[in-house]
């Protein structure tokens, strides 16, 4: 099928097995992608809101082909990213990035910031002389505001701050021109004054550079100051409970999850957070994600719960209105 | 590895009291093993009237069976001793994490083939191993007894090293690396093997410590063949020959020679405290 | 006599400044910090990394680790209890049948190989002599309180529980004793949105129905908007401003509190006007001079870097730290 999205994932499912292995006891399966599409255009950015443990990281990492997905595609330009060869797979490759969450463990420990930045590029061939690597790694350094440059080229990350090395992880990232990045909660683990400094970077980088961003967060106030004119989809228990475009979406949610996540959270404003009730679920904790209940995994603490339809099947993402996809049996025909 | 890299690395050796002290003890037998037979010709001819000679200025660790100087056939024994536990812990170390940082990283039917090398290997009892290899290739070059010392001691690092790339290859920093592209060859040995560094150096000095025990033994067994000079046969003469643990006035016979062990094992273990040091990045800036 | 009439604030911290004496430098986490708690009320202590918040909560309970020392101050707990001179049986009474904290990180509190029923026991009877029955059923109206299943609950081991339910189970351990006062070290970071919003609830509900005084510590200014009467913004071991919920989110006077609601990005509010703070974190071991905050300071002046300004109540129970507080906003 001809597409003219960059990436797409179709179907995506992805199991682990947990459990100890007994004599008689097989380790339990359970899906932390169960299929799940979405597809990402060029130079577009969607943010992926969840919770954790709902399967989001596991959606970014198999999006990029860091993880080998069970059952289901993910086709770059086309074309299935598990059957690229030779150049194209390297082409790929190169154009689909990861920036970790932990700016704590996302630097190897004995490796100075140079080596850390010149790897890919070296690896590439992006650039044909040593001289040129280091005039690269020095323009990457100046743009992701680590100056002056110099500087911080010969540093070991013990030397630097968690802002810092986020930068240094932002920078290893940028630095191959990817066309798609994968953000991993990237400011959540960045001191509050900070957050918006690297999201602003982020976003000027990819207005220089034109990559798409699958941006994962928990925190429905930073997807969307990050995927402001761009899509936004939720997921729950492995599910993709809703698609659509950031300020539709968060104006006006349809799927049952995607309102009750909107009021739950904070409210800046004590006036407002008096007045604002949470909406009321039928059981609060979610369930063990080992052993969720039948059919759509919401169900069992959704207040819109349908006895004989929500219990039976596990919804389909469909297309409710103009650009939304809802996975909800409240929708649809 | 570049000159700063070095400088720092020996800022860091000798910050660290002991590390120094096995550093300078170690020094000081690689200078006698190089240098020493220079100087102290070897002068195998008996001399009757100094058998069992005690310690004295001329002969400062005393004369042996045949009133050689002890402290002369130490000096010579140096070179082949060390060359012995060095070929043995680097073919030890080199074997080990070849072979466990592939398997550990590569998963999958490699990481299941070489499991079942090493698993075979380290049924293998160790010494009896090495005592059977030594009596069917007799040799007296070191190097091949460095060799045959290594072959069953590698698995068990082998076997170590595994389970550490297990966890490490889940590592962020890993997963950046294989987002970028890079090979998993390169990631195995310029992403994974830094970060072992401290456990491959510290497994390298104890591989060191005990290939000299192993060594010291099958001379003095008498499995290896006669090398008047390395530091076990002269145990194996000592005790057996002579029956110098019995015999008072022959005492410093075996007691030269063990004291240099020991000293050597010393110097190793003092120096395997700074090998954490000077891998560490933190250390070093 | 009401709580409130009995004792108006159930602490009174005076210009107390905590240091922590390393082996190459000393560190001041706290400095001059004067703050009053009142009774049954409800106070957020906001703060980023390095802003002293968790060293002064510990110091409500005498808590500090070596190598902290008390350098000057006094924390008065009820308007008798000198807290930085209690010592041994005396302390140990206070702590957690006065004053109970929950750490930050509490989700790994539990003893993992005991069930959380006999860990709570063991807590109650250790410290009170109660006959088991009656522990028992204290526990059980707590463990309600924080919408959790007594029974279930209790036969639980904490690898059980998720989250959400491990860090209420251990917000209703701490109330066994009954204490007056209820400290939390970020307990909702951790965790996800709804489980962050009952908790929350949960903490006024136990307001309500305990008279238990809530001191909630967070990087979080947004969750402050719903649990507490009065924030204090921390800097740096200082205290920047102090005021009634609603004026520090409607009406903030201290450049950092207006600087934190602009780079909190959340779901209402206009996209456009988030900011961030200019400059990094501070370097506790080179606090700039004057004021600590002076060099990510739209509105520093050069007193502001010469001078540290006092903490002055700029109108009826609101103080502010900053020259131009007139300015801000």
């Amino acid at each position: 099928m001809k597409t003219n999205r960059l990436l797409d994932m179709r179907n995506l499912t992805v199991r682990f097995s947990v459990g100890s292995v007994g004599m008689f006891r097989s380790p339990k399966q359970f899906s932390a992608v169960d299929d799940c599409s979405l597809g990402v255009g060029e130079g577009e950015v969607v943010s992926l809101v969840g919770e954790s443990g709902c399967g989001k990281t596991t959606f970014g990492k198999t999006a990029i082909g860091l993880i080998k997905p069970t059952s289901g595609t993910v086709e770059y330009q086309g074309k299935d990213i598990w059957k690229l060869k030779g150049n194209e797979y390297n082409e790929f490759r190169r154009n689909a990035q990861i920036i970790h969450q932990d700016p704590y463990s996302s630097l190897h420990p004995v490796k100075k910031v140079y080596d850390v930045l010149s790897a890919g590029v070296r690896y590439h061939r992006l650039i044909p002389d040593e001289k040129k690597i280091k005039e690269r790694v020095i323009e990457i350094l100046g743009l992701v505001g680590l100056n002056p440059p110099d500087y911080f080229v010969n540093k070991y990350p013990h030397q630097l701050s968690g802002g810092q090395r986020q930068r240094v992880s932002i920078a290893r990232a940028m630095i191959l021109n990817p066309r798609f990045i994968v953000a991993d909660e990237i400011v959540t683990m960045i001191d509050v004054s900070l957050k918006i400094g690297i999201l602003n970077l982020l976003k000027e980088l990819k207005g220089g550079i034109g990559s798409s961003f699958l941006f994962i967060t928990h925190d429905f106030g930073v997807a969307r100051y990050f995927a402001e004119g761009g899509r936004t989809a939720v997921m729950y228990l492995g599910n993709i409970a809703e698609v659509g475009k950031t300020e539709e979406l968060i104006m006006d949610p349809l799927h049952p999850y995607t309102k009750a996540l909107l009021s739950a959270v904070p409210v800046p404003d004590p006036i407002l957070a008096k007045e604002r009730k949470m909406i009321e679920l039928r059981r609060i904790d979610p369930p063990n994600p080992v052993s969720p209940p039948p059919g759509c995994k919401f169900s069992d603490r959704c207040p819109f719960f349908m006895e004989g339809v929500c219990d039976r099947k596990v919804p389909e993402l469909i297309e409710a209105k103009d650009g939304r996809s809802v996975a909800c049996f409240l929708y649809g025909k | 590895m570049e000159l700063d890299d070095i400088t720092s690395s020996l800022r860091v050796l000798v910050e660290n009291k002991r590390a120094l002290v096995g550093s300078l003890i170690l020094l000081g037998f690689i200078l006698m093993a190089l240098f020493g037979p220079m100087i102290f010709p070897l002068d195998m001819d008996p001399n009757f009237s100094l058998v069992y000679a005690p310690p004295s200025f001329e002969h400062p660790l005393g004369c042996d069976y045949i009133g050689v100087d002890i402290l002369t056939e130490i000096i010579w024994g140096a070179k082949d001793v060390l060359t012995i536990v060095a070929i043995a812990g680097i073919i030890t170390v080199v074997l080990g994490c070849i072979v466990g940082l592939v398997a550990g990283y590569f998963g999958g039917i490699v990481d299941l083939l070489l499991n079942t090398l090493v698993d075979i290997v380290l049924t293998i009892p160790g010494l009896p191993l090495v005592i059977v290899l030594a009596g069917l290739i007799q040799t007296r070059d070191p190097v091949s007894i460095g060799f045959i010392l290594s072959a069953g001691a590698w698995a068990g690092l082998a076997r170590s090293m595994r389970s550490q790339v297990l966890s490490i290859k889940e590592r962020d920093f890993i997963e950046a690396s294989r987002a970028i592209g890079i090979g998993r060859l390169s990631i195995v040995f310029y992403d994974v093997l830094p970060i072992l560094m401290p456990f491959v150096g510290i497994n390298f000095l104890f591989a060191v410590v005990q290939s000299l025990y192993a060594s010291v033994a099958l001379f003095f067994i008498g499995v290896l063949p006669f090398s008047t000079v390395h530091w076990g046969t002269m145990l194996n003469i000592a005790i057996q020959v002579s029956g110098a643990i019995f015999v008072p006035y022959a005492r410093h016979y075996v007691i030269a020679p063990v004291i240099f062990i020991i000293l050597l094992q010393v110097g190793l273990i003092l120096f395997s405290y700074g090998v954490e040091d000077i891998f560490n990045p933190r250390l070093r800036t | 006599m009401s709580l409130q009439e009995q004792c108006p604030n159930i602490y009174d911290i005076d210009n107390l400044t905590v240091e922590y004496v390393l082996r190459t430098a000393s560190v001041k986490a706290v400095t001059d910090v004067s703050l009053d708690i009142s009774n049954a009320g409800a106070i957020g202590i906001v703060g980023e990394s390095g802003s002293g918040k968790t060293t002064l909560a510990l110091s409500l309970l005498n808590l500090i680790p070596t190598p902290g020392k008390i350098i000057s101050g006094k924390v008065i707990f009820n308007g008798d209890k000198d807290v930085l001179s209690l010592k041994g049986e005396e302390l140990r009474q206070f702590r957690w049948k006065q004053v109970a904290m929950v750490f930050q990180g509490a989700l790994n509190s539990f003893n993992p190989v005991l069930r959380i029923g006999e860990q709570t026991l063991e807590t109650l009877m250790g410290h009170e002599t109660i006959d088991k029955g009656k522990a028992l059923e204290r526990a059980s109206v707590l463990l309600k309180l924080v919408r959790l299943d007594p029974e279930r609950t209790m036969k639980s081991f904490p690898h059980e529980l998720s989250g959400g339910m491990k860090q209420r189970a251990m917000i209703a351990m701490s109330l066994l004793l009954d204490p007056r006062v209820l400290i939390l070290d970020e307990p909702t970071t951790a965790l996800d949105v709804m489980s962050q919003k009952y908790i929350l609830n949960i903490l006024s509900e136990l307001r309500k129905r305990l008279g238990v005084t809530i001191i909630l510590l967070t990087h979080d200014l947004a969750i402050c908007a719903e649990v507490v009467d009065q924030i204090a913004v921390m800097y740096a071991g200082r205290i920047m401003e102090m005021a009634k919920t609603e004026d520090i989110f409607l009406r903030p006077k201290h450049p950092y509190s207006l600087g934190l609601m602009q780079a909190t990005p959340s779901v209402f509010g206009d996209v456009k006007k988030y900011r961030p703070i200019p400059g990094s974190p501070p370097d506790m071991f080179n606090i700039p001079k004057g004021c600590p905050f002076n060099p990510r300071c739209q509105y520093a002046i050069d007193v502001c870097r010469e001078t540290n300004p006092p903490l002055e109540e700029i109108s009826k129970g609101r103080l502010a730290a900053c020259y131009r507080w007139r300015d801000v906003g």
